[in-house]
């Protein structure tokens, strides 16, 4: 059995917990992992991550086409994961939205106000998230949100970004521009059946103008 | 297009895993292609008319010394033409046998009800159909000509030394029969005319030359004289049978006359003799007694047979009887030796009778031996001419000997020539019966069914591979490291 495993198995809740959790009570990190139905495979993805992260590499992208909701479940699970196994550092997780599985971190979460409306949330003892809809949709206010943005990123240890669709970030490139220059490496989501090398490609080459290189790809479980 | 190496293998050459991961990817190919294909096979299949073929066997009976023509030929110091198993499977292709089987099967009366369709053909016709453009006999026998040579092949025999197989195969059963037949009666027909044409023409340039050195010959009068030397020949032989017949005649006639002449002069001699009259007298009494004696046997028969009754006096009677018979048959034993003289006195007499016969006899020996001496002197004469004749040609011929006995020679060729003519058979000698007689597919299930199995994986493969080339989805993780070699798979996207 190996040390991930064993971790696991360390880690595993309490009948209470998991009684807690089915009320949707979330508010430890090791249970979220433990929730998660293949969590063996968040630990390989988290330990893996671990490896680039202790290289330096703290800023992630995370990016697909057409497969959003798996990207934003890979974003979430990971971030979990290493929140977990390094309590003593700051994770900030940034998504596009509080829609589908995503939306039980919000309701689990502490909101707390930023700037103006825009409110970060936080989750267990070192997890923070920051939906990018409530930032970039005040076109007034662009320019200090975006700031504050920037500034959270550099606020935390590791930063793990559900990206929009490249479309949406070449539509917005003023915006995303910005933020793209302060990640480092992109983490590939291949979730869906219909996606292609040119896909890949296109991806590939709009993060690599931005400075940042296609590392890893993390495979759906429907594509085998 | 996507990187090829993922189609291919260090060990199997083709990634048959991945193959079978396109398969199942491109389900569609997978099926469509072997449906396709086998449809197509059972289509083909279907389409196919049977081929009836069948065979008959021949021998080349020249190859042996036993052979009908050669026993003959042998026997007459001929050697016949021969034919060499290359030969006959190359006489199968030659247009003028080709020419004979077509005209057979012309001429045969359902010619019409035939098939010389292709055995590919998808859509069998007659040859009423076949030949409708021809309007008479001999374009058929043409168009036919053309066409028979794919419907039958000749083929050494592998097992059994010189014999041959001729193999047809049509896609009807009475048209291979027909084909067999006329193939058979054709190589016979043949193979008789190739041996009696060769024949002929030794016959013909035998009898050529034996006409010019006989009229070469002849302006010399060689032949005449030859002629004349073998009439004198002839002659002389006869003329030696006479001589030889009246030579042993005169001899015999020599003999019988010194015969006669020694019988006349014992005749002469027997005659001069005289004849005792004592023996005369005695030898007539010795006649009396043996008839005395003969009725005095029968009496004392006469008395023995009498009744028991008979009378002392009887009795005596007839012991007096026997006594006399007893003193009888002394005296005529004592006269016995009387009758030598009796008997010469006969001989002398008949002697005397045919004196002037035996006399006359040797007079005519005597003329006869004279004649005889004569013709025979004649005839030796006439036998010395002739030799001296014979002997006299014979000189004059003998210059010319070595041209006449080519002439001799010649004449003994051409009449060995003519009587293997007369006996002229085929050397090829067909097997009664056909054999191997049997109807096919031409491609048999057991062949189309592998074929479309390759052919719908080689083309499923192909069509796997292509479209896999041009399709830019990726399949799976191999798929996405063969394109992306640097980007590290790390795992697979959790489940909340």
């Amino acid at each position: 059995m190996s040390e991930v495993e064993d971790k696991f198995i360390f880690q595993s809740p309490t009948e209470d917990a998991i009684a807690r959790l089915e009320d949707g009570d979330c508010k430890n990190t090791s249970e979220v992992i433990c929730r998660i139905r293949n969590f063996k495979h968040v630990a390989k993805l988290g330990e893996e991550l671990k490896k680039q992260i202790e290289k330096g590499d703290t800023r992630i992208v995370f990016s697909s086409v057409g497969y959003q909701d798996s990207q934003k479940k890979a974003v979430f699970a990971i971030g979990c994961y290493l929140a977990d196994v390094i309590p003593d550092k700051k994770v900030l997780l940034i998504t596009s939205g509080k829609s589908g599985d995503a939306f039980n971190f919000f309701k689990a979460s502490e909101q707390s106000k930023a700037i103006d409306n825009c409110s970060v949330y936080r989750f267990g003892k070192n997890i923070s998230i920051i939906d990018l809809e409530d930032f970039v949709g005040f076109g007034e206010q662009r320019e200090k949100t975006l700031e504050y943005l920037l500034s959270a990123v550099e606020a935390h240890d590791i930063v793990l970004w559900n990206s929009p669709d490249v479309q949406i970030m070449r539509q917005y490139l003023q915006t995303y521009h910005r933020i793209l220059q302060v990640f480092q490496i992109l983490t590939l989501i291949v979730g869906s059946s219909e996606l292609t090398t040119k896909n890949v490609e296109e991806i590939k080459d709009f993060f690599e103008s931005h400075g940042i290189s296609l590392r890893g790809a993390i495979f759906s479980p429907m594509t085998k | 297009m996507k990187n090829v190496s993922s189609i291919f293998s260090e060990v199997s050459i083709l990634n048959v895993q991945f193959l079978f991961k396109l398969a199942r990817k491109y389900l569609w190919i997978s099926i469509t292609i072997p449906v396709v294909v086998s449809t197509i096979a059972i289509y083909l299949y279907m389409r196919q008319y049977d081929i009836y073929l069948a065979k008959i066997s021949f021998r080349n009976i020249a190859a042996h010394q036993d052979s009908p023509t050669m026993a003959i030929a042998s026997l007459l110091g001929e050697k016949p033409d021969r034919i060499t198993a290359n030969e006959i499977v190359g006489m199968g292709k030659s247009v003028d046998f080709l020419q004979r089987v077509a005209i057979k099967l012309v001429e045969e009366e359902d010619f019409d009800k035939m098939t010389f369709d292709s055995i590919y053909t998808t859509d069998k016709v007659y040859n009423q159909t076949i030949f409708e453009d021809c309007l008479d006999k001999a374009c058929k026998v043409e168009l036919l000509r053309e066409l028979i040579p794919g419907f039958f092949n000749i083929d050494f025999d592998e097992q059994i030394n010189n014999r041959f197989i001729v193999t047809v195969k049509t896609i009807d059963e009475y048209t291979t029969a027909k084909l067999i037949e006329a193939i058979s009666a054709a190589f016979v027909d043949y193979r008789t005319e190739s041996i009696r044409h060769s024949i002929s023409q030794q016959r013909d340039i035998s009898e050529n030359l034996l006409a010019d050195r006989k009229a070469s010959l002849e302006s010399i009068g060689i032949i005449e004289k030859n002629e004349r030397k073998l009439f004198l020949e002839a002659s002389l032989i006869r003329i030696e049978e006479r001589l030889k017949l009246y030579q042993e005649t005169l001899d015999a006639k020599k003999i019988e006359l010194s015969q006669t002449q020694i019988s006349i002069k014992l005749t002469k001699k027997t005659l001069r003799a005289d004849v005792d009259e004592s023996a005369k007298t005695q030898w007539e009494k010795y006649q009396a007694l043996k008839i005395r004696r003969d009725l005095m046997m029968a009496d004392i028969t006469a008395l023995d047979q009498a009744p028991s009754s008979a009378t002392s006096q009887d009795q005596q009677i007839l012991n007096e009887i026997k006594g006399e018979l007893s003193r009888i048959n002394s005296q005529i034993a004592k006269l016995e030796k009387t009758k030598a003289v009796a008997n010469f006195e006969g001989f002398k007499a008949e002697k005397g009778k045919n004196k002037d016969y035996v006399e006359f006899q040797s007079e005519v020996l005597l003329n006869q031996i004279s004649e005889l001496e004569m013709q025979v002197s004649e005839i030796a004469k006439k036998r010395a001419e002739v030799v001296s004749e014979i002997k006299d040609l014979a000189t004059q011929i003998e210059e010319h000997r070595p041209s006449l006995d080519y002439v001799k020679l010649l004449e003994g060729k051409l009449l060995q020539l003519k009587l293997v003519v007369g006996t002229v058979v085929s050397d090829i000698k067909f097997d009664n019966f056909v054999f191997e007689k049997r109807h096919f597919k031409r491609h048999g299930l057991l062949a189309i069914v592998p074929f479309a199995v390759i052919v719908s994986l080689f083309l499923s493969i192909i069509a796997l591979l292509v479209r896999y080339l041009f399709d830019e989805r990726i399949i799976d993780r191999e798929d996405f490291k063969n394109n992306f070699r640097d980007v590290e798979i790390l795992g697979d996207v959790p489940e909340l």
